[in-house]
């Protein structure tokens, strides 16, 4: 986004329609191409793609990277400043923050992953069945997503934790709930373009059976806008995640959580600021690395989507 | 015009019916016994036998489902939303207090976020490809990516407790008071940069869309003014575009106020809701929830309606 002063010089036309032409199993080659020659050129996206490795490789091998065990009390050193010995500082339990802070990159990143994944499969089969079949079946789901629109935010997923518990389970239940009307959305919108198309037309002529042509033919061709939202959507869900933890509703003490820690330094927040910058800047900057590579992601997919 | 107008008007009952349904449903059909939810877990000497039968009486629960949802559907209607368990105060009357609260919060926060994004977005689009196009969309970046209630603390921190300049947190009073204003600077701010951010960023390529268009450079080529060009033939054309984005970041401003109040201890609806989950005091979460989405299809139904008005488009299909 930042970066379209180069997008505008290629033809989006000839970008698009090899994009949109093209079959599951061609063209990846091209594909990864654009993507690669996207990254190299949009910097941050690059600097965005390669933060979000580290801290991907950082929660994978947490009993490695971090210092202490994250739930190891030391109450004789509580709320401690950042030191050589505790880099970022103990919490109000003599907790390492550090430590925490990469034990619940596995959490705040597995829940958000997890709860966009359900949202894609969910809103997926929820467009691709509003969009193909079109009639009533379709009017009946989008009413239904206008429904889930009508709870604007975090609000629905608030709602669901609350009465269903807080579980990481029961999270991940809300934030697939949150994220699958935009996707449904989306790829509703997309397959009704696609449906007209003559190749949608030769196929449905050559007796290309409907599961066929769902999915060999309509489902390939959605793929550039889902991995698109899908991308932005982890973003959403990183915040949502966060917010319930924040709000008290999301992960429960004593699970390492970036929001939950930082609901929980906010009353030590006078003489331990660190204790609610480092998990807040934590969140940002994953969120905004999401974000850029999702507007890199965009803008080398699908540039109509701009 | 009027068909398309009362055809709206006839698509939105379904929606507020859905999203009451909904709430109905999350809170009565999936817990199994709804009881449990309205006894307050922290309080175990009061959930005896009795209390429990006095609940399940006075709520309906001891009824059919159909005749619990069709009480539930009046009572939602005429809105009486029954008592506080924790305050035992009318719902209603609660929310007679505090949703004035939340609108002078949300109504400058969301005009913040108006005029900021769009002139960031505009800005941006005219000037493409620049540092200061590169500079707002970073900016814009900034807004979308930063989580509200980090963003608070940290103002908070800043300018409350380091640099004693602003008050923390609270209602100082009326926004026509010096006090009612200083309190009100850091949540508005809050509040409406996510919904600046999105917006700069919607504003910027639905611009874009039209600027490169054969008419805007006959435009530019008859001779007017750069501003005239923009705001009367590029602006004007995105504005349908910009207006259904205005829905979306009022709902924005919504959804944003539950976090935002609950770090400000602003006395609004938000943090009504996130005290009612809290406590567990479901005919506030009930209420508060209901308010919040019948106000954003309401916000939907205006823009819609407005942009009949705006986009000629509309007015003669």
């Amino acid at each position: 986004m930042i970066r379209s002063r180069v997008n505008r010089d290629r033809s989006p036309t000839a970008a698009g329609a090899s994009l949109r032409v093209q079959r599951a199993g061609h063209g990846s080659t091209a594909l990864r191409r654009r993507l690669w020659r996207e990254f190299v050129r949009n910097r941050l996206a690059f600097v965005g793609a390669l933060y979000l490795a580290v801290i991907l490789a950082v929660a994978a091998l947490a009993p490695a990277v971090a210092p202490y065990a994250p739930n190891k009390q030391d109450l004789i050193s509580r709320l401690d400043p950042p030191s050589a010995e505790h880099w970022l500082g103990t919490d109000e339990a003599g907790r390492d923050e550090l430590s925490r802070l990469v034990y619940g990159a596995r959490v705040s990143l597995s829940i958000a992953v997890m709860g966009t994944v359900g949202g894609v499969v969910l809103g997926t089969a929820l467009g691709l069945g509003a969009g193909f079949f079109g009639g009533e079946l379709d009017n009946l789901t989008m009413r239904v997503v206008d429904v889930m629109y009508a709870f604007p935010g975090i609000l629905l997923a608030i709602l669901i934790v609350a009465v269903i518990g807080p579980s990481l389970f029961n999270l991940v239940i809300a934030l697939t709930v949150f994220s699958t009307p935009t996707l449904a959305r989306i790829v509703r919108a997309s397959v009704l373009s696609l449906k007209p198309r003559e190749f949608i037309e030769a196929a449905r002529a050559i007796g290309a059976t409907r599961p066929r042509i769902v999915f060999r033919h309509l489902v390939p061709n959605t793929l550039a806008p889902i991995i698109v939202h899908a991308t932005l959507s982890v973003a959403g869900a990183l915040l949502t995640a966060a917010a319930l933890g924040f709000l008290g509703v999301g992960v429960q003490p004593p699970t390492a959580e970036w929001g939950a820690m930082l609901s929980a330094g906010q009353e030590y927040m006078r003489n331990a600021s660190y204790l609610v910058t480092f998990p807040g800047l934590l969140i940002f900057v994953t969120v905004l690395s999401v974000n850029l590579v999702g507007d890199a992601l965009r803008d080398a997919l699908d540039p109509y989507l701009r | 015009m009027w068909s398309y107008f009362l055809r709206r008007l006839l698509l939105a009952i379904p929606t507020v019916l859905g999203a009451v349904t909904l709430v109905f449903c999350v809170m009565r059909v999936i817990p199994g016994d709804p009881v449990a939810l309205f006894i307050p877990p922290d309080t175990p000497g009061s959930a005896t036998a009795a209390v429990e039968a006095r609940i399940r009486h006075e709520y309906g629960f001891d009824r059919p489902l159909y005749q619990q949802y069709a009480q539930y559907l009046r009572q939602m209607a005429t809105g009486d939303f029954g008592r506080s368990i924790r305050q035992n105060t009318l719902v209603s009357a609660d929310l007679r207090f505090r949703v004035p609260n939340t609108l002078e919060l949300g109504v400058p926060a969301f005009a913040l976020s108006i005029v900021f994004g769009i002139a960031l977005g505009t800005l941006s689009a005219v000037r493409r490809g620049t540092w200061m196009d590169n500079a707002a969309m970073f900016g814009a970046l900034f807004g979308v990516s930063v989580p509200d209630f980090w963003l608070a603390l940290m103002l908070i921190l800043l300018f409350a407790l380091r640099f004693p300049l602003l008050p923390p947190s609270g209602w100082g009073g009326p926004i026509y008071t010096a006090a009612g204003i200083q309190h009100l600077v850091l949540p508005a701010v809050v509040l409406g940069l996510g919904g600046a951010g999105a917006l700069a960023r919607y504003t910027r390529s639905s611009m874009l869309e039209v600027i490169n268009h054969d008419y805007v450079r006959t435009a530019r080529a008859k001779g007017l003014r750069e501003a005239a060009v923009i705001t009367r033939h590029v602006l004007r054309t995105s504005l349908p575009t910009i207006i259904t984005l205005l829905g979306l970041g009022f709902g924005r401003v919504l959804g944003g106020t539950v976090i935002v109040e609950t770090v400000f201890g602003w006395p609004g609806v938000g943090r009504y809701l996130v005290s009612g989950i809290n406590g567990r005091d479901y005919p506030v979460v009930q209420a508060a929830v209901l308010l919040v989405a019948v106000s954003f299809v309401v916000a939907n139904l205006v823009t819609d309606l407005i942009l009949v008005y705006v986009d000629p488009r509309i007015r003669y299909s």
